[in-house]
């Protein structure tokens, strides 16, 4: 590699789910996780910069979040900038943040994702859940992101003449994969049964193939490569990153039934990671709905299009697969607080690369991709990883 | 030239009856005036910017529709003059759609929600209709009025044909008049007999008191009779209309025909004794509207400056490539060139259905929890209206049968409320019948 690269030395995550905590606990808790992993220690005062992903929802502190990053994380005065690009807030966080140290510019930089959901009353809370759709055409055509998912959901199943059942098989292996997270917000398998005769949401999508409404926060440290080891013998290097964007509207797309802000992300990472797909052990997908999660291993470039469903319902993609995917449970299984989830999925790259995630832990992985997208694709990053 | 009466189409709204003011919570009288309007279109009349110069209501219409009319239909702003709902209202809107001020054509919609609990007994009715009228310069019914003059007690044909038509005694004789008497007018209030011994011969029809079974809001009932009033011109020399006003015993309309006048729309209802009478006051909101509009916000300027596009499918078409671009961003989505745009229309039928969903209780935009608590369920499709463009559309009404590669065609709707307005966009429908 000629240039310098970004170390994930330390990562943080809290219980994901409907809380007590406040947003500000939940960052503390988040943050003083990520300072405890760090093997040999990080002084909080090494840390140059730091970023807060958060969509603000329910207009809780909207605005100059980041200054509750700096208080609640103990490293006052350093710049700390928000970013928000809604359920890719923290996959955009992390991005600035390795291109921040790989420019050179900082050493050690702080992430953090925080999304507090279930405080506001349901209304408000209906009413922010779609925010970041597009307003004029689509959500206030009736739509918000359960809709526009199902709108692909029911494009794909027209076009591959996809089985039903390839969409519950998504929430089934999460569920099994949740119910060894403990951080997890459902840590219950479900049955095929159940998923499939789960009330109806918007067709063909149901409550079982929809993540659910989640506070959580996790965070991260990463440091310049030459000083990883200093502060662990093991840490995971950010082997590339890319990123995208679509229009806002799924109306204005080229097609309904891929991401293009996915597929650039993810074509720009690998170029940046020098390695072939096949080199990687597992992913971390955006499954917001469990649709999300078949058209990201279509995008992602795993399985030709229309052919996850059939690589779902193979086993490929459980944990004992030959591609797992989502062994954290997944948004689905594991909750979706928005600005959040970015930096959970790589929280567990950080696990299962260490070989720390327990009894949901992967046979000897070495190299892992994260993939987080924005509402129903307007923005799109993907991130590679390489056990050190 | 005198403006003719060359067509009508009638509309009538969809959904529950003498409920939610008042069929629909997404219907008004602005939605089925156009509506009205564009299934005249769909008749094959050309109604456009700049040939049609007036517009002449009937009916209760909100403040909005002097600006939302014309927008919504593409003519050209500030032609919109309202007149009193009911017969007293039709009396001045004819004479004025007829105006031979100019060279355009004029329309006539008579549009109403339920206010049959006021209204009298022959034309109560439940619903909601739209009756539109279009008036030009070409073979139609040459329409006029004639009001007998106040404290008389009865109204006389003959009379009323001479003058209307400007025809002498002589030039009237033995041609017979078809009179057509509304219900609620008595008998004696037509000087029927006697007063022209020798005179033409009066052929006397009373009209129901309902049409194919189903009763009119308040100004659509005159107006239907005015269609009757047409057809009856068709068929004879000269038609007589005599229908009750407050003001006189009756109010006489004059018809005469040159031509054919070409009526299209089929009146759909049930009888107006059918059917269980909402919970909702007439013209009352739907509650909640206030706490509606912290839904994602879109000022009225931005809703306002869009209406174009959202009303009437205003595009953007690339002279630079020839793609199409919609909504309008005053740049081409394809090439990105700025200049050489050029406005055009989509058309807003047969577009074919790409993805269709339907959205479950709970599962809608805040913005839509009023249209939920009174509707259920709604269907929402992303439809191609062109090469390069597809529309996302909630589907009016209740969900359909319908799959990926159907056709739908589109009308005006009111999509949600905000800050205490509603807004208005294109919903999918069914195709209209040809
Ligand atoms: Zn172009």
């Amino acid at each position: 590699m000629s240039h310098r690269r970004a170390a994930l030395v330390g990562a943080g995550h809290t219980r994901f789910g409907a809380l007590d905590e406040g947003p500000r606990k939940l960052l503390r808790d988040a943050v003083d996780r990520a300072f405890e992993s760090v093997d040999r220690g990080m002084p909080r005062g090494q840390v140059d910069e730091a970023f807060l992903a958060s969509l603000g929802f329910s207009g809780w502190q909207l605005g100059n979040a980041s200054a509750l990053l700096a208080e609640e994380a103990g490293t006052h005065q350093i710049p700390v900038t928000r970013v928000e690009n809604a359920c890719a807030s923290s996959g955009f966080a992390l991005r600035a943040a390795v291109r921040a140290i790989e420019s050179g510019q900082c050493d050690r930089v702080l992430v953090a994702g925080l999304e507090k959901m279930t405080d506001a009353p349901s209304r408000r809370r209906r009413y922010w859940l779609g925010v970041s759709g597009d307003t004029e055409w689509e959500r206030l055509a009736g739509l918000t992101f359960a809709g526009v998912y199902a709108l692909m959901a029911s494009r794909y199943l027209h076009d591959y003449s996809a089985p039903r059942e390839a969409l519950a098989e998504v929430a089934v292996k999460n569920h099994e994969n949740g119910a060894l997270n403990p951080n997890a917000h459902f840590q219950k398998p479900v049955s095929r049964e159940k998923a499939l005769s789960a009330p109806m949401v918007a067709d063909p999508l149901r409550l079982m193939d929809c993540c659910p409404v989640s506070d959580g926060a996790a965070a991260l440290l990463l440091v310049g490569e030459e000083h990883a080891r200093s502060y662990t013998d093991s840490p995971v290097f950010v082997a590339g990153t890319g990123a995208g964007s679509d229009s806002l509207a799924l109306q204005d797309r080229e097609s309904l039934v891929h991401l293009a802000a996915t597929r650039r992300a993810a074509d720009e990472a690998f170029r940046h990671a020098g390695f072939e797909r096949k080199a990687v052990s597992f992913l971390e997908v955006h499954d917001c709905f469990t649709i999300a999660e078949l058209l990201a291993i279509e995008d992602l470039g795993f399985a030709k299009a229309g052919q996850a469903g059939r690589l779902t319902l193979s086993g490929a993609t459980r944990r004992d697969g030959s591609l797992p995917v989502n062994p954290d449970g997944g948004l689905k299984a594991k909750g979706h607080p928005i600005g959040a989830t970015g930096a959970s999925q790589v929280y567990e790259v950080f696990l299962q690369l260490r070989g720390q995630a327990g009894a949901r832990q992967l046979k000897s992985p070495t190299k892992a991709l994260t993939h987080n997208v924005g509402g129903s694709g307007a923005s799109a990053t993907v991130t590679l990883f390489t056990a050190g | 030239m005198v403006r003719k009466l060359s067509r009508g189409a009638i509309i009538r709204g969809s959904g529950r009856r003498g409920s939610l003011d008042v069929e629909n919570v997404d219907e008004d009288q602005l939605t089925l005036a156009v509506a009205a309007v564009e299934a005249l279109r769909r008749g094959g009349a050309g109604i456009g910017r700049p040939g049609t110069d007036r517009i002449e209501l009937v009916g209760a219409f909100p403040e909005l529709v002097h600006w939302a009319l014309p927008e919504a239909l593409g003519l050209s702003p500030g032609i919109v003059h309202h007149h009193s709902a009911g017969r007293v209202g039709l009396a001045s809107a004819v004479p004025a759609a007829s105006a031979p001020d100019s060279q355009g054509s004029s329309l006539l919609i008579a549009a109403d929600l339920n206010l049959s609990s006021k209204s009298g007994p022959h034309n109560a009715a439940d619903g909601a209709a739209a009756l539109a009228f279009l008036f030009e310069e070409t073979p139609g019914a040459t329409l006029r009025v004639w009001r007998p003059s106040a404290g008389t007690t009865s109204a006389d044909p003959h009379e009323a044909a001479r003058i209307s038509l400007g025809a002498t005694e002589e030039q009237l004789r033995g041609l017979p008049i078809h009179v057509l008497q509304a219900p609620g007018i008595p008998m004696e209030v037509l000087r029927v007999k006697g007063s022209h011994p020798g005179s033409s011969p009066l052929e006397l029809e009373t009209l129901p008191d309902s049409y194919e079974g189903v009763g009119f809001p308040q100004s659509v009932g005159p107006a239907m009779e005015l269609r009757a009033l047409c057809e009856a011109a068709q068929r004879g020399e000269i038609a007589v209309l005599a229908t009750p006003t407050p003001n006189a015993p009756a109010a006489l309309f004059v018809a005469t025909s040159d031509g054919e006048t070409r009526w299209r729309g089929a009146w759909k209802g049930r009888p107006h004794s059918e059917g269980p009478k909402g919970s909702r006051e007439p013209g009352v909101e739907p509650p909640d509207l206030a706490a509606v509009s912290e839904g994602a916000y879109v000022p009225y300027a931005r809703y306002r400056e869009n209406l174009p596009g959202r009303w009437r499918l205003a595009a953007d078409r690339c002279g630079a490539c020839g793609h199409f671009t919609f909504p309008r961003r005053a740049r081409c989505r394809h090439c990105a060139a700025s200049d050489r745009l050029e406005a055009v229309e989509l058309p807003r039928e047969g577009l074919i259905v790409e993805a269709v969903t339907k959205v479950h209780p709970g599962a809608q935009p805040t913005e839509f929890d009023p249209y939920v608590e009174s509707e259920g369920s709604y269907s929402v499709v992303l439809a191609r209206a062109g090469p390069e463009v597809r529309l996302t559309l909630q589907f009016a009404g209740p969900p359909p049968e319908i799959a990926i590669g159907d056709r739908v065609d589109t009308e005006l709707r009111r999509l949600y409320a905000m800050e205490g307005e509603w807004r208005y966009g294109l919903k999918a429908t069914l195709p209209h019948a040809e």
